[in-house]
């Protein structure tokens, strides 16, 4: 599946009248007058199915050049959602970062019927895997890998479920990755296709995966959760994998959520019925494909 | 004075038990609380029935040693282990899972 469209007709649509977009549950609807910015925006979602404009859509971001001619850094760029700003304009260069991340500010500040999760998701055999992690454990970097040796992606940032349910619902994107993992990924799968490197952000130099054609055409599909894996990279450790503790891992999920309180007894519920389906586990890993490996036995130890 | 505890209706309570260890959700606040097996014993025991400390100390002590734990050379001292369910019933108190009973 594909957007359809032709690079020229995409720009245009984009910078005119809008272009829509499922993106998993949501419907996105994107209009981009930034200069540079049609043109990797339209390599990431090219797998995603353009949506008519006749319908409401769950998400509206706008986001356009501002010009300041006083200033030094004189191009700016200003995100609109529903037409109002939810923050200062930011270096244009950084455009496309700033467009991926208000996306995600509206899905974690709206969606509240969603029981929101912080993990990484992906699944392989019908079964989902959760990797709940903080920033800097590498779980941006190990669910791109996972994602380029064939795991489903479901999301590296949003584990998304129906409170009181256990299924993991599909959310397909770019995925960010962030400084030292950006060559990580080249060296891992050489030739892969990557967004603009764009340095200086607030993380620092990020560059996005465009989410695997397969994952974005699944996009509906859920699948119920089986493993939880909490990841920590560590340079030169030994890969170790210990069996963590259920009660552990239900108190770190529900803080790593983001909206587990606001979501309530239904959130709980749905925690405690990932738990008793799941086996859970703490990783440790410095060479990507020895985590795969590990994970995908897992994976295929897991009974259907 | 003395004082006991009480823990209101269990009805408040949501738990998901995990061998020696628990999640509980509270939800007159919205909150879970991860408890080891003997805060989760405290807090089932004053769900059942109001209690003051040395009544709580002497059935944790019990079932220690009905389950076979805490033998003669591992166990708290008394007064350590007291200390302790009384840091224990405070931080529940805070939390709203119980609430004390002062009686003259």
């Amino acid at each position: 599946m594909s957007t359809g469209l032709d690079p020229d007709t995409f720009e245009s649509r984009l910078a005119g009248p809008g272009l829509g977009f499922r993106v998993g549950p949501f419907d996105l609807f994107l209009k981009a007058r930034v200069k540079g910015l049609a043109a990797p925006l339209a390599r990431l979602y090219r797998h995603y199915p353009v949506l008519d404009a006749d319908r409401v859509f769950s998400i509206n971001l706008t986001i356009h050049d501002v010009w300041r001619p006083a200033w030094r850094d004189r191009r700016r760029v200003r995100v609109l959602v529903d037409g109002q700003q939810p923050h200062e304009d930011m270096p244009a260069g950084q455009a496309l970062a700033v467009l991926e991340w208000a996306q995600n500010l509206v899905i974690a500040m709206r969606f509240h019927s969603f029981l929101m999760l912080h993990a990484a998701v992906l699944e392989r055999n019908g079964h989902a895997l959760l990797m709940p992690a903080a920033p800097g454990h590498g779980k941006t970097t190990l669910c791109a890998a996972l994602a380029l040796r064939g795991w489903r992606l479901f999301s590296d940032e949003f584990g998304l479920l129906r409170p009181g349910g256990a299924d993991m619902i599909p959310l397909p994107r770019p995925m960010p990755l962030k400084n030292a993992s950006i060559e990580v990924i080249r060296q891992f799968a050489p030739g892969v296709e990557l967004g603009p490197e764009i340095p200086g952000t607030i993380k620092g130099t990020v560059a996005h995966l465009p989410p695997p054609a397969d994952s974005v055409a699944a996009a509906q599909r859920t699948a119920p959760a089986a493993l939880v894996v909490f990841p920590r990279w560590r340079a030169d450790a030994p890969l170790t994998l210990e069996p963590c503790h259920p009660a552990q891992a239900f108190m770190e999920l529900a803080r790593n959520a983001f909206n587990y309180e606001l979501v309530g007894e239904a959130a709980f519920q749905s925690l405690r019925m990932i738990i008793d389906r799941s086996r859970c586990f703490d990783l440790v890993y410095s060479d990507l494909d020895e985590a795969i490996a590990v994970l995908t036995r897992l994976a295929d130890d897991t009974d259907g | 004075m003395s004082v006991r505890w009480r823990s209101p209706s269990d009805g408040r309570l949501a738990w998901a038990e995990y061998g020696d260890r628990f999640v509980v959700y509270h939800r007159l606040s919205s909150q879970t609380h991860f408890l080891n097996a003997a805060s989760a014993m405290i807090l089932q025991d004053l769900l059942s029935q109001p209690a003051g400390l040395e009544t709580v100390h002497a059935a944790l002590v019990q079932a220690q040693t009905d389950a076979g734990q805490a033998g003669a050379d591992e166990a708290l001292p008394p007064a350590v282990l007291r200390q302790s369910i009384a840091e224990t019933l405070l931080r529940f108190e805070e939390l709203g899972l119980v609430e004390r009973i002062d009686e003259p």
